[in-house]
């Protein structure tokens, strides 16, 4: 659907990287690689979490429009 | 042509009504509007349908038998007789029995549809998507005045500030209800607006909530590509659109919360994996490190290089001993060959002499070469070359350092 990827997507990804890691069938390399990626993965995510701007619209069907309504519904 | 007073009209009027049988019991289905619940106890309202309505009054004595307290909009059928109030002309039906009929027709409209639907796949689980765990953006479809959907804003702002709302407003009761739903829905869907919908509506009779159980709506609901959370009425309704729906949420608030994973759980929940992957560096860091000491100290790889050279070292030494002491030997060897080859040169140089008739003369086997080394009358041996003889010394000639 989006372009990037979905954040339960990333969730999944990292669930399944600490699963690898704690199998403890990974060798040296491979662990970096992973602890590498997943060191990116969860910077990733954080930073999306950091987006807490309030965000409220309102979709006017008939007109094609959508306008912000944060103050109408304080 | 008779000329009546009014009071005589009117009262005409009702005995005509009063006497006639047929108006004397009736049976009346029709919407309720005008209710009004008066202090006295007793209920006064009108029945309604598309073209005429007819005012009711329900005795304090009779209201007490009903299990229910109609409601304008409601369909309902009663049962009395047909008065007339002569001061006012105003025809009324005294209800001695009243029933919610409504409820059941349309409940029987809509066990039909919800078969059908059925039938049809409309609810099968296999259709239902997933809702997604992190929204990014949340499409309200509801009333925009109302508890609904400020409950639902409330809620979604205090669990996760990070989320988009998207409201779209629209009539959840009422003639044409349920078209403008559907196409709430799917212009969301086209215009890919929010990753997932929320359907809502408070509570009400079955009639306020009919257009949740038209197939209009449900085919929209049905058809859409985004995820959508029903919530309609209280939690004891079930509509249509809450069994074609991904998920039923029982009110709007739960579908709030059903959509909105809190912030502060997914902050926890990657700081979690991020506390795990750290201890898991550091143990693989220690892990190893322990691992290259344990092979540093291990005896044969420690000392293996200075075993290597020390080795090389004394095989440096021995092979140098060796050699020196095999130079020595052949030094040595030299030597002797020398020494025989110069004791052989010089004996030939002797044999030479003594074959020209000269003798070498010994005293008791020492060579005598100086004057010192002889006196009168001692014995010595002379050497020739082929004999010897033993003489006696008569006259030594020369002077004392053996110059003769």
């Amino acid at each position: 659907m989006e372009k990037a990827k979905k954040f339960e997507d990333k969730l999944k990804q990292l669930e399944d990287m600490v699963i690898t890691l704690e199998s403890g069938e990974v060798g040296l390399e491979e662990s970096i690689n992973v602890i590498t990626k997943a060191s990116s993965l969860i910077k990733e995510m954080e930073k999306e979490l950091l987006d807490t701007e309030d965000k409220l619209k309102i979709l006017d069907i008939n007109n094609n429009t959508i306008k912000d309504a944060s103050k109408d519904y304080e | 042509m008779q000329t009546y007073t009014v009071s005589d009209l009117t009262s005409k009027i009702n005995s005509i009504i009063t006497t006639n049988p047929s108006l004397n019991a009736v049976a009346v289905e029709g919407e309720v509007s005008n209710f009004n619940l008066n202090a006295s106890g007793h209920l006064y309202f009108s029945l309604k349908d598309e073209n005429s309505k007819i005012n009711c009054v329900m005795f304090r004595k009779d209201v007490m038998n009903i299990d229910f307290i109609p409601k304008d909009g409601m369909y309902i059928t009663v049962y009395g007789r047909v008065g007339f109030y002569e001061k006012t002309s105003a025809c009324q039906i005294y209800v001695t029995v009243l029933i919610n009929s409504g409820q059941g027709a349309l409940w029987a409209k809509f066990t039909e549809l919800k078969e059908r639907l059925e039938a049809k796949g409309y609810f099968s689980a296999e259709h239902k998507k997933s809702i997604p765990v992190f929204p990014k953006k949340i499409a309200v479809i509801t009333s925009p005045t109302g508890a609904v959907i400020h409950d639902i804003i409330k809620i979604l702002r205090r669990r996760n500030p990070a989320v988009e709302m998207i409201l779209c407003p629209s009539a959840v009761q009422g003639k044409g209800a349920e078209r403008e739903l559907a196409n709430a829905i799917k212009y969301i869907n086209t215009h890919n607006i929010a990753d997932v919908i929320i359907l809502a509506r408070g509570g009400g009779s079955i009639e306020e909530l009919w257009a949740f159980n038209e197939l209009t709506l449900a085919e929209a609901v049905y058809n859409s590509n985004i995820p959508i959370i029903s919530a309609v009425g209280h939690e004891t309704d079930f509509t249509i659109s809450d069994f074609v729906a991904d998920l039923r949420a029982a009110t709007p608030s739960a579908a709030a919360e059903i959509a909105s994973v809190p912030l502060s759980d997914l902050k926890n929940y990657i700081n979690e994996k991020e506390k795990y992957i750290n201890g898991y560096v550091i143990n693989l860091i220690y892990e190893y490190r322990k691992k290259l000491e344990a092979i540093k100290s291990c005896a044969v790889i420690s000392k293996t290089p200075q075993m290597i050279i020390d080795r090389y070292r004394l095989s440096i030494i021995s092979l140098d001993r060796r050699m020196r002491l095999s130079v020595i030997n052949q030094l040595n060897i030299n030597k002797i060959q020398l020494d025989n080859l110069k004791i052989r040169l010089s004996n030939n140089e002797v044999e030479k002499t003594l074959n020209k008739g000269y003798a070498i003369a010994y005293k008791n086997n020492k060579l005598i070469k100086n004057i010192s080394d002889i006196a009168i009358d001692d014995n010595i041996e002379l050497k020739f070359a082929h004999f010897d003889l033993g003489a006696k010394v008569n006259d030594i000639k020369g002077d004392n350092n053996g110059k003769g």
